[in-house]
């Protein structure tokens, strides 16, 4: 057959080449919130902040589009991190005690984070217990040339820097301070772990030693004396100076907080102040503190923790606090740490703090210290996603001009941006070019919103938030106004942040949407068969929406839902403000969740599709077209909908909760847990080597091979529309088409008399079943796309008849592309009979997740183009197939097989990325294309006096941070000859 | 179940090599003893559920076992040929290391299950270094009464070493079950028996047999190793690439709104998609229509039958719709 010979070609040379200048795989950019960060780092010099996290990533922000990534070799939780200030190195603490040293290279035009060296405190045979040598506490000297460390044993350690030489000499041990503290305070107790350290800001050879259980030493390193002691009597958490050295704050365990002040006697027995702001109750402790002064007077202190144990002891709290001033932060998720902005300057005569940044275990916050009333500044990048789980996403390329800025404009209305507060940490230079082409990421999520985040570039930006809750009648509405009245007056708490993680109604939860971004026509289905469509309209507008519902059903007999009720609409005109109004609400009977939805805003036509069946509705004349039940006879899977074995909905709403907390706690510990498992796997692999065959049988994994027949459950499933103007009835009549198909491999075709635009209101559109496929292997049909004359996609509606794309050949015959979960079949029209084929998993043993067509430009020349066939499958592998002869390309492995989250959530770009979630919170941006690439390009000014020239050799390159793809530096660019980071077409 | 062997399934099978052909006799349960071969008897030992497990050692191609089984007719009361259904066969005898098996497992379209599990394992082989030992993918259990057992050629711990000519070697157990099940309408199974005693000794006659086949020619000396690339020509699994022949429906000209099945009607012929089952290498072109119409009637039936329990009344009207307006389209 033909087929064979071209499979052969694999090898031609010219073609191979032309390969690599389409394609090319790189894992590029991480969008979102790191997941589970676990420490924070601020350097005022370079402005940058770094976020480490529990997984060993780490990741340094600055400016907007300035940011690096890397990650420890070792999956280890980093506890501590510190900036060697203005250098742009970076010291990080790992929970399994080794520091590592981090640099990030601006040399060579490449941006990037490199570990340039690591320390492990040898424990000492003999004398101290491995314990002893954990490291409680890092103190990075001002001038950088000094690292102390402290240790649960109490002694503290002293490294040389940036060599992480151990001064050997220098270790300060415990008995060296007991030789100095009054019998009467020893009591015979040792003085615990080293809770903190800190460096007097005047004088640079005296720090302050905290030890855990209360003891304050403030040590002169050159004299190596103890100047002053500070006998506390509670149990140590934090300390802090103030800027002139003569007083300095420590947090304690109780929730208290004390000033001490520094006098020329040897030991102080009583703090000047100490107050318990939250008392009188039994507090939890105060975590961390500090002391800022400022021009106007009292000085500001913000805390972390010490709420009233009994009464607020789970809420997540930093109070800031001055004079009379104070605010509790009340935030959604555990503080993690927090820093201030302040002026650094030494002969500066206050601190005059500008921001606090807090980090917490779900979103950053940063609230301005200069405004009254200490607002929130929002943040340009590190969007929590997830702020309500995503349900699904949906991408649009090349956003036109028009369409984007009424999307922007409706965002600013939605909250207008502070005008006079920058984003506070701006470090760094962003030298990536302004994209050439918007992109638009559309995440739906669980509690019915829908997000629109500007993905043109390197951060992730939101732009504009619909809410579809609002239309409907919940629970939860008539809540709020009793919540807020129930709150007291103290502590004056203040909900700060977006991170809201529980659903009012998972019916609301988005599972599909479609934009045409032409009109601005947008149409976003949910799980209880809502098929909302909607305008984009600049004024703000009240009025009622059209109803109509739609039995998929048909006359079947013999079926009862079971699940959920369908969410009962708002009646009476409902207000929305700019943005996108819903016009038209349609249900689906029986309620299920929507499974497909497509939209053709040129038509007025919107298709959608539920496990029962698919119908079609004029949204322009507000009247049904079409509905057709796909359901098998034997299917009662489907009938009985996903909760049909819980009484009450108030039930099933609490066990959802349930699921999503707990489908949240498997989500993050997938990162981690994954590669013990898979450790595992080896050594039961191993074992069983050595063991023999014999005793592999003892716990044998099986597979049943039974080929799939038509009574598999869920069998009528609509899994994906389209709309098409092609050759259906003939080859010589084109015209508007609608293509449908199910779990079972069943593929509908209809063709649709569109009256033409003048005579819309006249007639009604028709549809007439025209085709009917059914696979022969029945496997899932996960697309369906049309091939013009020449194997080109068919534009999108709007492109022609505005002149935008080129018009389809309609002279050549049209073909259909249906991919199934096995297969990519392309059939010729109107006689439907199979032209090309590529049996994925017959071959390869893997099952088709996601497909896409995707148009790949050439990097020697923007002229030439291709089409391809993006295919994503289990194994988390994506295949590139030439479009319509389907040879297979180019074949990378993207995401592991076991992160079944994260191949589910991938959605792929027109012009050859793609993103999918890494964690709840974080997508990854990779590209497929070798032309367009989205990846940071920044340079950091900094300054470095100690040359690490005979460092670097010693640690090689690891810049990754997830998945198995070092990202390819920006050698490429270079050679191309200019450096831009958004290389569009 | 009616039991027709397609006659355009015969010239298919001829194409074959020699192949090993259990025969499966459900019209009536006497025995063909005599015509099994000596050779062969060991696969009735084999077999534990069918008494009537037929093994024919076919040296003339099917128009040969046809006379043979014609021959003895008359004194065991065996039923018609049409009566007898291929359901699996050894092929490639000749190309194959005699540790080999390869088995083509038939189904025409039937539900009766494929039948077998498989698991993972650990294979030990032979090779220059010395005795090495490397995952495999073995049978684990065979279901009583399924395809797989009835056959006799497939037992617990044999070693599948290809699907449908693709290696599985590097492949998890989940990829396997995926190939297995995507290729289960036509299956063919290459394993390392784990019982080598009823292995088809090469006899001169076998591999002098073989020159002249078709599928012999397509099929390279050694069966696995040479598929280690994906894409790379895979003669067995393309043999049977047009046989997955999608049902089509043309239903122009109906009104909207109704939801028309695809019922064909109950006159077309089922379970003829014995010309599915053999490949076609050389006349593939030109058989390719008529042998692809034979299969979507039988995947049309296969379809059928449940669709009439679920709601006859509409089966029987749209069965008139589908005489007056559709005409089926086979690839």
């Amino acid at each position: 057959m033909m087929k064979f010979r071209f499979r052969r070609q694999g090898n031609d040379p010219q073609r191979e080449r032309i390969k690599q200048d389409l394609f090319a795989f790189n894992k590029t950019v991480q969008h979102g919130f790191p997941n589970q960060p676990s420490a924070l780092a601020y350097d005022p010099k370079l402005r940058l902040m770094a976020i480490g996290t529990k997984s060993g990533a780490v990741k340094v922000y600055g400016a907007p589009g300035v940011e690096f990534t890397s990650h420890h070799k070792e999956t280890a939780t980093v506890t501590q991190m510190h900036f060697l200030l203005g250098q742009g190195r970076l010291l990080s603490l790992l929970d399994d005690n080794t520091l590592h040293l981090w640099e990030i290279n601006v040399g060579e035009g490449s941006p990037g984070l490199e570990e340039v060296g690591s320390f492990c405190l040898p424990g000492r045979p003999g004398f101290e217990s491995t314990s002893a040598t954990r490291v409680t506490v890092i103190l990075l000297k001002r001038s950088c040339d000094l690292l102390c460390l402290g240790t649960e044993g109490g002694g503290v350690h002293f490294l040389e820097m940036p060599t992480l030489t151990l001064l050997d000499t220098q270790a300060l041990v415990h008995d060296h301070i007991m030789q100095s503290v009054p019998e009467e305070y020893k009591c015979g107790k040792s003085l615990g772990p080293v809770e903190s350290l800190r460096e007097h800001p005047r004088c640079p050879n005296k720090m302050l030693i905290g030890y855990s259980r209360g003891l304050v030493v403030l040590w002169n390193y050159s004299s190596r004396k103890v100047e002053n002691l500070f006998l506390g009597n509670q149990q140590l958490e934090s300390l802090g100076w103030e800027r002139s050295g003569k007083t300095f704050v420590s947090s304690h365990s109780d929730g208290s907080y004390m000033t001490w002040p520094v006098s020329s006697a040897l030991s102080t027995q009583q703090p000047s102040t100490s107050v318990i702001p939250y008392g009188p109750f039994p507090c939890k402790a105060i975590n961390k503190i500090v002391w800022r002064t400022t021009e106007s007077g009292a000085p500001l202190v913000v805390f972390s923790g010490g709420m009233p144990r009994a009464s607020y002891g789970d809420r997540h709290c930093v109070t800031v606090l001055q004079e009379k001033m104070q605010v509790t932060l009340d935030f959604t998720s555990r503080v993690i740490d927090f820093f201030t902005i302040h002026c650094t300057d030494s002969a500066a005569e206050f601190d005059n703090p500008s921001a606090l940044v807090v980090l917490l275990e779900e979103e950053l916050v940063a609230i301005d210290l200069q405004t009254v009333g200490w607002p929130t500044i929002p943040c340009p990048y590190l969007a929590p996603l997830h702020s309500s789980a995503i349900t699904c996403s949906y991408h649009i390329s090349n956003v036109p001009p028009k369409l984007w800025e009424r999307v922007v404009a409706a965002g600013l209305h939605q909250s207008p941006p502070p005008t006079h507060v920058r984003w506070p940490i701006n470090g760094g230079k962003d030298l990536a070019l302004e994209p050439k082409h918007n992109g638009l990421l559309l995440t739906g999520h669980e509690d019915g919103t829908v997000r629109f985040w500007d993905a043109s570039g390197v951060s992730l930006k939101p732009l504009y938030k619909l809410s579809t809750a609002n239309i409907f009648q919940t629970d939860c509405d008539h809540n709020d106004g009793l919540m807020q009245g129930a709150e007291e007056e103290w502590p004056p708490f203040r909900k700060v942040g977006c991170f809201d993680p529980y659903s009012d109604d998972p019916r609301l939860g988005i599972q599909k949407i479609g934009l045409c971004k032409y009109s601005g026509k947008l149409v976003v289905a949910g799980t209880a068969g809502q098929v909302l469509v909607m305008d984009l309209s600049e004024e703000m507008s009240a009025h009622v929406i059209n109803i109509a519902t739609i039995d998929l059903l048909q006359d079947r007999e013999g079926f009862t839902w079971k699940g959920h009720d369908r969410l009962a609409p708002k009646t009476g005109p409902i207000s929305f403000p700019p943005g996108f109004h819903p016009f038209l609400l349609v249900q689906c009977m029986p309620p299920a969740a929507v499974t497909a939805v497509t939209l053709h805003a040129e038509w007025n036509l919107v298709a959608f599709g539920t496990s029962h069946g698919f119908g079609l509705f004029d949204y322009h004349r507000r009247s049904p077209v079409l509905a057709r039940c796909t359901l098998h006879p034997n299917d009662s899977l489907a009938m009985e909908g996903p909760l049909s074995r819980v009484k009450s909905l108030k039930k099933s709403l609490r066990q959802s909760f349930r699921r999503i907390r707990k489908s949240r706690v498997s989500g993050k510990k997938r990162v981690v847990v994954s590669s013990p498992t898979s450790k595992v796997q080896e050594a039961n692999a191993q074992l069983a080597e050595q063991a023999g065959p014999h005793d592999v049988e003892v716990t044998p994994v099986q597979r049943r091979i039974e080929p799939r027949s038509a009574d598999d459950s869920l069998s009528g499933v609509v899994r994906c529309l389209c709309f098409a103007d092609t050759f259906l009835r003939d080859g010589t009549h084109h015209g508007p088409t609608m293509w449908a198909g199910t779990n079972s491999g069943s593929v509908y075709a209809y063709a649709l008399e569109v009256p033409s635009q003048e005579k819309f209101s006249e007639h009604s559109v028709e549809a007439v079943l025209g085709k009917e496929i059914q696979l022969m292997h029945r496997a899932p049909v996960v697309a369906i796309a049309v091939l013009d004359g020449r194997g080109n996609p068919l534009p999108e509606p709007y492109e022609v008849s505005r002149d935008l794309a080129k018009a389809p050949d309609m002279q050549g015959s049209h073909s259909v592309l249906i991919a199934s979960e096995e297969q990519f079949k392309v059939f010729t029209l109107p006689k439907v009979s199979a032209k090309t084929k590529f049996k994925l998993t017959a071959h390869e043993g893997c099952r088709v997740r996601k497909v896409a067509l995707a148009s790949f430009t050439s990097v020697s020349s923007e002229e030439y183009c291709e089409n391809g066939l993006v295919c994503l499958t289990n194994l988390g592998d994506i295949h590139v197939f030439s479009v319509p002869a389907l040879r297979p390309q180019v074949r990378y492995d993207c995401i592991r097989k076991e992160d079944i989250s994260g191949i589910a959530s991938c959605v792929f770009t027109k012009t050859g990325q793609g993103f999918y979630l890494i964690s709840p919170s974080e997508f990854e941006r990779f590209s497929l294309s070798a032309r367009v690439v989205t990846q940071p390009l920044c340079s950091v000014d900094v300054d470095r006096p100690h040359a690490s020239a005979g460092l670097r050799a010693s640690v090689p390159v690891s810049l990754q941070s997830n998945g198995t793809h070092r990202v390819q530096h920006t050698g490429d660019v270079q050679s191309l000859g200019d450096a831009e980071a958004n290389r569009h077409q | 179940m009616p039991m027709a062997a397609g006659g355009s399934g015969r010239p298919s099978i001829r194409a074959g090599s020699m192949e090993l052909l259990p025969t499966e006799m459900t019209a009536d349960k006497h025995r063909v003893g005599e015509a099994a071969s000596r050779r062969c008897c060991t696969y009735v030992d084999e077999a534990v559920v069918f008494a009537s497990n037929s093994l024919q050692r076919k040296k003339k191609g099917l128009p040969g076992l046809r006379a043979a089984q014609q021959k003895n007719k008359a004194p065991l009361l065996i039923g018609l040929p049409q009566d007898f259904r291929q359901i699996s066969s050894i092929i490639d005898v000749d190309i194959l290391p005699e540790t080999h098996r390869r088995v083509r497992l038939h189904k025409h379209g039937s539900d009766k299950p494929l039948g077998f599990y498989i698991r993972d394992g650990v294979s030990v082989r032979v090779t220059p270094q010395g005795v090495e030992k490397l995952p495999g993918v073995f049978i684990s259990r065979l279901v009583k009464g399924g395809l797989a057992e009835s056959t006799g050629l497939l037992g617990v711990n044999d070693e599948i070493l290809e699907v449908n000519g693709i290696d599985v070697a590097g492949k998890s157990l989940d990829q396997v079950t995926d190939m297995m099940v995507a290729n289960s309408h036509n299956l063919i199974v290459t394993v390392k028996p784990a019982n080598q005693r009823n292995n088809v000794v090469r006899g001169s006659k076998a591999s002098g047999n073989s020159s002249g086949s078709g599928l012999s020619q397509d099929s390279t000396p050694s069966p696995a190793s040479q598929y280690v690339n994906h894409y790379g020509n895979s003669s067995v699994a393309e043999g049977d690439s047009d046989e997955d022949g999608d049902l089509i429906i043309e239903s122009d000209n109906l009104p909207p709104y109704l939801p028309s099945g695809f019922v064909a009607n109950g006159d077309t012929p089922s379970s003829s998609a014995a010309a599915a089952a053999a490949p076609r290498p050389l006349a593939q072109s030109a058989s390719l229509h008529s042998g692809s119409l034979s299969d979507s009637k039988a995947s049309l039936s296969s379809l059928n039958t449940p669709t009439h329990n679920g709601s006859p009344s509409r089966a029987s009207s749209s069965q008139e719709s589908m005489r007056e307006d559709g005409n089926i389209i086979t690839l």
